[in-house]
């Protein structure tokens, strides 16, 4: 209850500032409307069914483009984590990769796949696809040689040290970059849906930029933010459940 | 299982040149035999283990195993357990490369040895030093091993765990028939614990000490202190 009440107090904080700012119209109203303002645009636009139409186009691509993204780049770190030859081929050509923003990539990305789908899902893929990879691949690697040796002694296969240590190992690591992955798809979609699109949560806020809606813009902005806490916490439960003794450890017997 | 080392010897070459870590050794080990190794830190006794064991190849001389290969367990230093596998899962671990069966009964009973049941399903982030060298031992007797290589597995444990464990593993080596080598830098281990004490100097092993003294050994009885200022008189 204590923490709850430390949580609450700095956003309490700032709504307070927010509504005197707006009550005594220290910003002109077409800046800043007031927090009554927004919320009753909020409601009104979560009634009509336009913020959860937006917002599920918006989810969709980002899971669409997160699961292209882990079903190539979880593999080819695995591979890479096992094989110097592989990673020492593919290396040069990733780290030129890795320093291109998906962003600066995406007049290109829209000349070849064009304004629909597929362009979304290109660069929610490029985006998450280097903590990815670059987690799993670390994870593969930092991999104690001294448990590893403990495979050799009990004449486990190179396989089974992949699949029993290396493996397990690497969870932690790749559970990190599963998340990091997720953050940057979710930055990277709605930075694409504000250059080129005619749905999502990042063409919602375009589109009142353009109509001079600041308040479905701020609805727009505090609904991203919200989904990503929930989509976070979502995912440090399950942490929690893939890594139960990691949790363990603190409960000392 | 008689053991045979031939001239066998190792040389690591590091950046500042070459590191004779065992010079040529020939000795015998005979079959269900309690041997310990002593020898002041770098002499080369975790290298003599890991050449028995294979972990490591020599750089010149043989290694041969009479009458044929034995199962050979390791006891590393640290324990090296897998963190994120229970007590019992770490124990077991054996049974994932299908070389050594889960068969009914052998966990419970290794769990119960080594008074580990009440903790079979702790994490090692939880466990004690003593718990967790325990829980390695366990791991390496799963595979029901010829022989049994223990490097300074006790080193790092306090007095009255460290006493626990050395009853624990004589009465192993009385029940089961076992080939044990034991590698301490702790000269009363070794006194407690070896039928046969190798002393090891620079690489190369300068004494070989018989003790024919009936387990369980006083620490403080005559006998015993004679041979530990035989044996430290050696190691100098
Ligand atoms: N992997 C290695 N590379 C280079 N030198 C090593 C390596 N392992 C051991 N040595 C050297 O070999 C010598 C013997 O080491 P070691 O067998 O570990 O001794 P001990 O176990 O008796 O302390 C030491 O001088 C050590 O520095
Ligand atoms: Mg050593």
């Amino acid at each position: 209850m204590k923490r709850l009440g430390k949580n609450i107090m700095l956003p309490a904080l700032l709504l307070l500032a927010w509504f005197i700012a707006a009550r005594f119209e220290i910003f002109s109203p077409y800046l800043l409307p007031s927090p009554q303002k927004t919320f009753s645009v909020f409601w009104a636009l979560l009634l009509d069914g336009t913020l959860a139409r937006h917002l599920a186009v918006s989810l969709l691509r980002v899971v669409g483009g997160f699961l292209c993204s882990c079903l190539v780049a979880m593999p080819l770190g695995l591979l890479c984590g096992r094989s110097r030859v592989l990673h020492d081929f593919l290396e040069p050509i990733l780290e030129f990769l890795r320093h291109v923003p998906p962003l600066a990539a995406i007049p290109l990305i829209i000349l070849w796949f064009g304004i629909d789908e597929a362009s979304k899902l290109v660069v929610i893929f490029l985006a998450s696809f280097f903590p990815l990879f670059l987690n799993t691949y670390g994870g593969i690697r930092n991999c104690d040689p001294k448990l590893l040796e403990v495979g050799t002694s009990l004449h486990f296969s190179a396989w089974q040290k992949a699949r029993y240590i290396q493996l397990p190992a690497a969870v932690p690591s790749i559970l990190i970059g599963l998340q990091l992955a997720l953050g940057y798809s979710w930055r990277a979609l709605i930075g694409a849906e504000l250059i080129a699109a005619s749905s999502g949560i990042g063409y919602m806020i375009l589109d009142a930029e353009q109509m001079s809606r600041p308040d479905v813009v701020l609805v727009g902005l505090f609904s991203i933010g919200i989904l990503g806490g929930l989509i976070n916490k979502v995912f440090l439960r399950l942490t929690l459940h893939l890594l139960p003794w990691q949790s363990k450890a603190d409960a000392k017997l | 299982m008689t053991i045979s080392l031939i001239n066998l010897a190792k040389t690591y070459r590091t950046k500042d040149g070459e590191v004779v870590a065992l010079a040529p050794t020939v000795l015998d080990i005979a079959p269900y035999s309690f041997t310990t190794v002593v020898g002041k830190s770098g002499c080369g006794k975790t290298t003599l283990l890991r050449l028995l064991a294979g972990l490591e190849g020599p750089t010149s001389g043989t290694l041969t195993f009479l009458p044929h290969r034995p199962k050979i367990g390791f006891v590393f230093q640290e324990p090296r357990l897998m963190p994120w596998l229970t007590v019992s899962e770490n124990i077991a671990f054996a049974a994932l490369s299908g070389k050594s069966p889960l068969s009914g009964g052998k966990l419970p009973a290794l769990l119960d040895m080594l008074s580990l049941t009440a903790f079979a399903n702790a994490y090692p982030s939880q466990l004690s030093g003593g718990m967790a060298q325990r829980t390695a031992l366990g791991r390496t007797l799963f595979q029901n091993p010829d022989i049994i290589l223990m490097d300074e597995p006790f080193g790092s444990l306090d007095y009255f765990t460290r006493k626990g464990l050395q009853e624990t593993l004589l009465r192993l080596f009385k029940q089961e028939k076992k080939t044990i080598i034991f590698v301490t830098h702790d000269v009363e281990e070794a006194l407690i614990l070896g039928e046969r004490v190798l002393i090891m100097k620079k690489g190369s092993v300068t004494g070989d000490v018989d003790v024919n003294l009936p387990y369980p050994r006083d620490a403080a009885s005559l006998e015993l202190l004679a041979l530990r200022r035989k044996i430290l008189s050696g190691i100098e």
